[in-house]
């Protein structure tokens, strides 16, 4: 009985799983759109939850780690961080012409108030050419997007 | 010659202001510690505050951080004035600070701050440094104000079953659509552990260090909005700049740092309590806690502050979202959404361009969120979702229309608003015309027929639920239950939705392992899976097949293990009132050899959150023995 009772209290705990991921240093280059974070099922025993999660998790006054100084991307990667991060729904809002992830990225890249309405615009009608395939990355959508921006009479002062 | 006398006089008057200026240093430092110990500075709460100084159970303190390396001094763990004498003595300290290193006075810059308003250094006499990586990671944060964030419970992952909280650092100038590039500071248990076995024991045991960490605020919605599909609160509080810095200024001197981590009380939302009472030095939550800490518990203590909340916001997770977009769609609608994302539809078929505009982007950003959600799920199928995806966002963009979508209501109730989550009750029982009291006690956290308001439909989670009895007849008081831990979820499946339901408990159970029902107290371990259908919104069945393990000494040390049915359903007939009714059977065969039923009709009423009344009738036992019980029992929920 007493095995029971010790096998049985583990086995229910083992649903809570590994909470950990590992430190990486994200930087948003490289990930591909419609990668999935994958294999967290959002079913049964799903595992990650509480513990640290995602690619840019830094510990705090940690010291200088790829983009990341003391824990904060630093501000000339912020945007690509964000691309890396937020593929998926960038792409969404751009095809919309509207939404959060929109928002915040032109944030990211300084565009002023009175420019939003054309970078939003510009990326609905560009969507093609921005997100050129179903396989790209963020530093190709990054690279579009600024070429975009380049040739686009509003919105050139931005492009870098 | 004279060239070297020179330089050698030079040497010494240097030498002799080095000399000179160690011993101002040290006249210095002994005025600041004399100055400590006349306003007893070593015993003041918030010097306990920033140590993490928590009382011991045979006197003393001690201090939650584990690292050495977060104290000046050798006894800084455990003696206060030891520690404020050598932290007095490092900021003295001329250190260069490096990517590796910190000068005392920034790698300990909540200390320095409030000993200097304290003791009023002399900037003369105790030179102050300049701290360029906090300064830079301060400017980059950027603080304005101070968000509590509360991701609600899943019970699919019983590790955040109860929820989570993190605090956001709202950046000046961004509105309500930018705070996705807010950071956030987050408490959680460190560890590599990939066996869930031994991450589980450990994390309730106490065997992780917790760490803080800092992450873009996109990365939390990401895992709870979108991969977790769990609702998030955002919580804007009413904090100074001065608090908002301090709080800051904390987390830069505890980032680094390890603390000793349990599952129910010091844990994530333990940890936010004390970084906010650190911010707002008469403010003392975490101390509140002595047990349990559950999120919603927390941030409803939080939110008692006077004038603390500026506002509440909502933040739907991906699945209530779309869940939201399909109900309000008509069927015609919801089949061209599924025929879409499967790919048997393509975006130009007729059967859609016959739609207005605005119905049609509404249904391509539809099947493509449908597609991310199956993408999120662990679908594995990438390619042909991506390929789909991909297709859906070009026809999307070429449709010259807003998105017609609606916003998700509002709940009226929100997560840190539901019934407290301990739960006292007391019934009466009549059990085959004995009369018997019946007391329980449960910590936490919340059953199928507790109040609904603020809490997961479908999920029930209790822990340590416990059940006494009284036999009047007999004058006998004795254990009827200790359930441990007990798990159902029971979520309606869908056109779009199809969720696995199931439950786990496991505890000690009066049962009727031999002729004389309800008597010996036995060890159980019950596992089931099913599905549930949602007839009405007000109206669900379910089934499951139910397995059961049984453990007593009697048995002679076996497990006797049983095997059967459990269908039950649940109504609703107004938004207080809960009906439910099921039945079980368990056939256990070996050395038992009997066929166990249990039929239960069960009400439950609630007037408010904080009381609610049962009443319950059942039928247990061996199949050709069993015996029939009444109760009406009173349930009082406590913060």
């Amino acid at each position: 009985m007493k095995k029971l009772i010790t096998a049985s209290f583990l086995s229910v705990m083992a649903m809570s799983s590994a909470n950990a991921a590992p430190n990486n240093v994200g930087c948003g280059l490289g990930s591909m759109v419609f990668e999935g974070k994958s294999g967290i099922p959002e079913q049964v025993l799903a595992a990650t939850t509480n513990g640290t999660f995602g690619n840019q998790t830094f510990g705090i006054s940690s010291g200088t780690l790829g983009c990341a100084k003391d824990g904060v991307v630093q501000k000339y990667a912020a945007a690509e961080a964000f691309t890396g991060a937020n593929m998926e729904k960038l792409a969404r809002d751009m095809s919309v012409g509207q939404g959060e992830a929109l928002e915040t990225m032109a944030e990211l890249m300084g565009i002023a108030e009175e420019h939003k309405a054309s970078f939003f615009q510009a990326s609905k009608d560009n969507f093609s050419t921005i997100f050129a395939s179903e396989n790209v990355t963020s530093e190709e959508v990054l690279t579009s997007l600024n070429k975009v921006m380049a040739s686009d009479q509003v919105l050139s002062q931005y492009a870098v | 010659m004279h060239g070297l006398n020179r330089l050698f006089s030079l040497l010494i008057t240097v030498s002799l202001f080095l000399v000179s200026s160690v011993a101002v240093s040290e006249d210095y430092l002994q005025e600041l510690v004399d100055r400590a110990d006349k306003l007893n500075l070593h015993e003041h709460p918030y010097w306990f505050k920033l140590l993490h100084y928590k009382p011991r159970t045979f006197g003393g303190y001690r201090s939650e951080v584990l690292n050495r390396n977060f104290f000046n001094s050798e006894q800084g763990h455990y003696n206060s004035r030891a520690e404020l004498v050598a932290t007095l003595e490092a900021f003295f300290s001329g250190l260069q600070e490096t990517d590796d290193q910190q000068n005392p006075q920034c790698r300990f810059i909540a200390r320095y701050h409030w000993l200097d308003s304290q003791l009023n250094f002399d900037p003369n006499r105790l030179e102050p440094r300049t701290c360029q990586r906090f300064t830079d990671w301060y400017e980059t944060i950027d603080p304005h104000q101070l968000t509590l964030i509360f991701p609600a419970g899943t019970d699919n992952s019983p590790s955040s079953m109860f929820g989570h909280t993190l605090i956001r650092i709202d950046r000046k100038d961004q509105s309500e659509q930018t705070r996705l590039s807010s950071y956030s500071i987050n408490f959680a248990a460190e560890t590599d552990e990939t066996n869930g076995i031994a991450f589980a024991y450990k994390g309730i045991m106490g065997g992780y260090p917790g760490r803080f960490s800092i992450m873009p605020y996109y990365e939390k919605v990401n895992q709870y909005n979108q991969m977790e599909n769990r609702d998030i609160w955002e919580y804007q509080l009413n904090f100074t700049p001065e608090e908002i810095d301090r709080l800051l200024r904390h987390a830069w001197e505890v980032g680094q740092s390890d603390f000793a981590y349990y599952f129910f009380l010091q844990n994530c939302s333990y940890r936010l309590l004390e970084l906010l009472d650190i911010a707002r030095p008469g403010m003392n939550t975490a101390d509140e806690f002595d047990w349990f800490a559950i999120p919603g518990d927390t941030v409803y203590v939080a939110l008692q502050q006077e004038g603390i909340l500026k506002q509440a916001l909502y933040r739907p997770s991906h699945r209530t979202r779309l869940n939201h977009i399909l109900d309000n769609m008509s069927a015609h609608e919801q089949l061209l959404v599924q025929e879409l994302a499967e790919g048997s539809r393509t975006v130009d078929d007729t059967a859609l361009l016959q739609l207005p505009a605005s119905r049609r982007a509404l249904i391509y950003e539809t099947a493509y969120d449908f597609l991310q959600y199956q993408l999120n799920s662990g679908d594995d199928n990438r390619d042909a979702i991506a390929s789909t995806s991909y297709k859906l966002l070009l026809a999307r963009s070429k449709q010259d229309q807003a998105s017609p979508a609606s916003p998700v209501p509002v709940p009226e109730v929100r997560l840190d608003q539901g019934h407290g989550s301990s739960r006292v009750a007391a019934a009466y029982v009549n059990v085959d015309h004995h009369d018997v009291l019946e007391l329980k006690i449960r910590p936490a956290y919340h059953d199928l027929l507790d109040p609904r308001p603020g809490y997961t439909e479908g999920a029930q989670i209790n822990f340590f639920d416990l059940t006494l009895r009284h036999d009047f007849d007999q004058d006998k008081t004795r254990l009827h239950a200790l359930r441990l831990v007990d798990i159902t979820s029971l979520v309606g499946r869908t056109d779009f939705f199809k969720p696995v339901s199931w439950k786990f408990n496991m505890g000690f159970e009066r049962w009727p392992i031999d002729t004389h029902p309800d008597e010996r107290l036995v060890f159980s371990l019950n596992a089931g899976g099913g599905m549930t259908f949602s007839l009405a919104d007000s109206f669900k069945l379910f089934g499951m097949m139910d397995a059961t393990a049984l453990g007593h000494d009697e048995l002679d040390n076996s497990v006797e293990a049983g095997l059967g049915p459990n269908l039950g359903m649940i109504w609703d007939p107004v938004d207080n009132w809960r009906i439910l009714a099921q039945s079980r059977v368990q056939r256990f065969a070996g050395d038992l050899d009997l066929t166990y039923i249990e039929h239960t009709l069960a009400q439950s009423f609630h007037w408010n959150r904080d009381s609610a009344i049962r009443l319950e009738w059942q039928r247990r036992g061996p199949e050709h023995n069993t015996e029939d019980s009444l109760s009406i029992s009173w349930h009082w929920y406590l913060k």
